[in-house]
């Protein structure tokens, strides 16, 4: 056999993951995976819930309303008004993400909620899916996403990017066609479209809170151009002017989707964290290292004369493209949480790592501090890996080093009943809560409408 | 003075763009670009009213009526069904994308009006547009999105991808912020998401006829956020991760920004070409050349043994994937003109038959160096042994006065006269809602 021959004969990338997506069954997914599906879907509805309370928010849902007209199908997540399913999934994406703690999956640093949710409780609402349903067709767009990006780390790449650039309409297409019950030639399609509705680069902080809804935009209409018959690439990511090559300037692992249809498979959706605290997942150990030596050894600002974080050398062209939004002076807040000299210098103003000053513009303290804080870069470490080293003006140094971040356990009950206060009743709330405990026996337009606001 | 040294200092790439898209006024516009700009909107709602059974029609009335029904407050054009802003600009987009014979501006290789116009209409309806107003966002359209292409054939880029449909949502966006009166801070956000939501890559070559529609829904949706406060980056062109670096994988060329300085004095929408043939503007001269050869010399398609078609080898990676990939490329034309004497676009929805398959085992490409882009020539082999060839560069394509390019509306059953009128005398028009009146249908009595 020819090697053309043998590419012909393979299934392709996008032919294997339409596999799983269709084949995919409740009963195929271990009791455990299910448990913490459930537990990401509670967190992020009360994260979309709370973003009813930012101002930010509001004007994207009322965006999307003013988009759609009159008379939506779809549910937008602690509001009365509804939207049609593209303007729904952008607006309850942007509720979930409004304060960026969404969840992420290392090391390749993907965000499957904030893209995979939004589409499955639009598109399940309009399907009248089961609760079953909408389990399966989450833990497919996570797995999908998380295959695709692979072991790319995809700000080493040529041009740096944000993974969710590339990969996010993927993982919404796929949770989308399993919930409209795509043929597999469509679901193939879906997936063919949504590598052309790739979009996005790491330009600017300014957009990041749109960036999310509108990809998770793109890849439920890769779904409907393909549910309506519109034929795409079956070689999408591995072909020679694909995906991998287009965007991550390197050849596709033909291994990419090896081994779903194992019973040994592991679902990536497992290692999907739930941010408890605001900021990106990379900063996290920094933050909690600063934290913790600011708090042990009780020190004060005003004695410290540097602080130098060392971090893994593959972060430096991400952190590049936070550094120069602050030497730009950009001032926006999407830059303040994600910038880690920035939340560094807020820990050590306020000796609290969940302080809010991000939300406020620098005042003179903060960048008295940014001064004294250096980032470095050095080889051999783990991704989440930071070390601190903190210099006193008396010639004191005290460090800390670390590379794991450990997440509390989530009440659902307690995190819905705190996220959801004030836009939901407690009644309604509970009831959330307890939709998602039995959301086996449930709809998705059941848990939808459990999110709406009493009249 | 070097041509970045005339470039406004510390003022942003977009920064210059949004003074530009909010400075222009109707009475800056000479009087033949006005004529221009009609005569291309008359063109595409020409093509828009010609069929609405194409694949085209199909999939923007199916699109729009899935997602927000039929009672939006949009026209689709032809269509007495109305539709939400986004799915008339992606269902108009489509049907003016029918044929292939929408424009472009070439070099840069870029396609405004099926992205501009929709967007143009549909906005211009929503916020009750004048015809000057309009015709001014519709010129700032042309000139931002073909002013942002790099000097670049994108298939010579270590990666190729097409760059026209991450520079088409500028163009849009600009057009739309124009269209809303916004801010200038407000307008370079909307080209800041413009940035972002550059789509496309050059798999799947058979689908990249709906990537205008696409693009166009993007940068509506670019200046409707910044419409709705949403900031952006001021630096989505130039800066570090930008258009250039992420897409051309170049710094901004030194061409981009002299091309920045002639804003307002050179119109890109001059260059704006149409098409005779329902083929790219690359594979106009192909097609001309091969009916020219059969015609002058009364060869018939079974006298044809062979027929040898020579480009640039500037084409040789483009054609690799189009000219396998779809019926339209380069020598599936031929053949469709081999097979059925004529290029008759509404075949290009059907697979190909086996007399067009047959015809085209008869087509060879070949590429030449030191060709120009537009460059082909034909040669034409017999059963006998006889040969003709020709070569050219360019379709000449007449102009058509507007009653002529809108004269597929009198089939639909509108108000032709006065669509034209009202066409004819845009700049008159104190609402641009009254044009799109004409193109919808009356309801059935």
């Amino acid at each position: 056999m020819t090697a053309v021959e043998q590419r012909v004969a393979a299934p392709t990338i996008s032919a294997q993951l339409a596999d799983f997506v269709r084949d995919l069954r409740y009963e195929d997914i271990p009791e455990p995976v299910i448990a913490h599906t459930k537990e990401l879907l509670a967190h992020q509805l009360g994260l979309a819930l709370s973003g009813q309370r930012d101002e930010s928010a509001r004007r994207a849902v009322q965006l999307a309303q003013q988009l759609s007209g009159p008379g939506g199908a779809c549910t937008i997540v602690g509001d009365r008004g509804r939207a049609d399913l593209l303007d729904a999934v952008f607006a309850n994406a942007f509720l979930l993400g409004h304060d960026g703690r969404d969840d992420v999956i290392m090391p390749s640093g993907v965000h499957p909620g904030i893209i995979v949710e939004p589409v499955a409780w639009a598109v399940g609402e309009t399907t009248a899916a089961t609760g079953r349903e909408l389990l399966v067709a989450i833990v497919a767009g996570y797995e999908v996403m998380t295959r695709l990006c692979g072991s790319v780390w995809t700000w080493g790449a040529h041009v740096p990017r944000r993974p969710n650039n590339v990969v996010a309409p993927f993982g919404a297409a796929a949770t989308a066609a399993r919930l409209m019950s795509l043929s597999r030639a469509q679901t193939v399609s879906a997936l063919g479209h949504a590598g052309q509705l790739s979009t996005g680069n790491a330009e600017g902080t300014e957009q990041l809170t749109t960036c999310h809804p509108l990809l998770a935009r793109n890849g439920v209409t890769a779904a409907i151009l393909a549910s309506l018959g519109v034929p795409a690439a079956a070689e999408i990511i591995e072909g020679p002017n694909g995906v991998y090559r287009s965007y991550f300037f390197q050849d596709a692992p033909p291994d990419l989707a090896a081994g779903l249809d194992s019973p040994q498979r592991e679902f990536a959706i497992k290692h999907a964290g739930l941010k408890r605290r605001i900021g990106s997942e990379l900063n996290m150990v920094a933050m909690e290292l600063a934290q913790h030596v600011i708090e042990s050894r009780g020190l004060r600002p005003a004695a410290i004369e540097r602080v130098d974080i060392a971090l893994p050398v593959e972060r430096r062209a991400r952190e590049e493209v936070w550094e120069a939004e602050l030497a730009a002076g950009a001032c926006g807040t999407d830059m303040r949480v994600g910038a880690l000299r920035f939340r560094i210098a807020n820990i050590l103003a306020d000796a609290d790592i969940d302080t809010m000053r991000f939300r406020q513009a620098p005042d003179a303290e903060i960048l008295g501090l940014l001064e004294r804080i250096q980032l470095k870069y050095e080889d051999g470490h783990p991704i989440r890996y930071a070390r601190l080293v903190v210099t006193m003006r008396n010639g004191h140094t005290y460090s800390a080093e670390g590379d794991t971040h450990v997440i509390e356990p989530l009440n659902w009950a307690e995190w819905l009943s705190e996220s959801g206060r004030g836009v939901l009743s407690e009644r309604r709330l509970k009831r959330v809560a307890q939709l998602i405990v039995d959301l086996e026996d449930s709809t998705v337009p059941e848990l939808m409408e459990a999110v709406v606001p009493d009249e | 003075m070097t041509v970045t040294a005339q470039v406004r200092e510390g003022v942003t790439i977009t920064e210059q763009l949004a003074d530009y898209v909010l400075g222009l006024r109707y009475e800056d516009l000479p009087e033949q670009v006005v004529a221009k700009t009609k005569a291309l909107l008359a063109h595409h709602l020409g093509i828009a009213l010609r069929d609405q059974t194409s694949r085209e029609a199909r999939l923007g009335t199916q699109f729009a009526a899935l997602m927000g029904g039929t009672t939006g407050q949009h026209t689709v054009i032809g269509r007495r069904e109305r539709a939400d802003l986004m799915d008339a600009v992606f269902a108009n987009s489509l049907l003016m994308l029918q044929g292939a014979r929408h424009d472009c501006v070439l070099p840069p290789n870029v396609n405004p009006g099926v992205a501009v116009q929709p967007a143009a209409w549909a906005v211009g309806e929503d916020v009750g547009a004048s015809g000057r107003k309009f015709l001014t966002a519709v010129v700032v359209g042309y000139d931002v999105m073909t002013r942002l292409h790099a000097p670049t054939w994108t298939w010579d880029l270590d990666v190729p991808r097409p760059a026209k449909w991450s520079v088409s949502p500028f163009g849009v966006a600009a057009t739309v912020a124009r269209l809303y009166g916004l801010s200038r801070e407000r307008t370079v956000h909307a080209l800041g998401h413009a940035g972002q939501a550059g789509i496309g890559i050059y798999e799947g070559a058979a689908q990249h006829w709906m990537m205008h529609a696409l693009a166009a829904r993007g940068g509506v949706l670019a200046a409707s956020l910044a419409r709705a406060g949403f900031p952006a980056s001021r630096t989505p062109v130039e800066g570090t991760h930008g258009l250039f670096e992420s897409v051309f994988l170049q710094a901004v060329p030194d061409a981009v920004m002299d091309n920045l300085i002639t804003l307002g004095d050179d119109f890109a929408i001059m260059r704006a070409e149409t098409r005779k043939y329902p083929a790219g503007v690359l594979n106009g001269p192909p097609v001309k050349l091969l009916l020219q050869l059969l015609l002058a010399n009364g060869i018939r398609s079974e006298d044809v043994a062979r027929v040898d078609l020579v480009l640039p080898c500037a084409r040789e990676a483009r054609e690799a994937v189009y000219d396998t990939a779809e019926q339209r490329g380069p020598s599936w034309l031929l053949a469709a003109v081999l097979a059925d004497g004529c290029l008759d676009e509404r075949r290009f929805d059907e697979p190909p038959d086996e007399r067009r398959c047959a015809m085209r085992e008869r087509v060879r490409l070949r590429f030449e160096a030191d060709r120009p882009l537009r460059y082909a020539r034909v040669e034409v082999t017999t059963t006998d042994g006889r040969q003709f060839e020709a070569e050219g560069d360019r379709v000449e394509v007449p102009p058509s006065d507007l009653r002529e390019s809108l004269s597929a509306g009198t089939a639909a059953g509108l108000p032709i006269d006065r669509l034209v009128d009202l066409m004819q005398h845009l700049e008159d028009v104190p609402n641009v809602a009254d044009v799109l009146a004409c193109l919808r249908p009356e309801p059935t009595r």
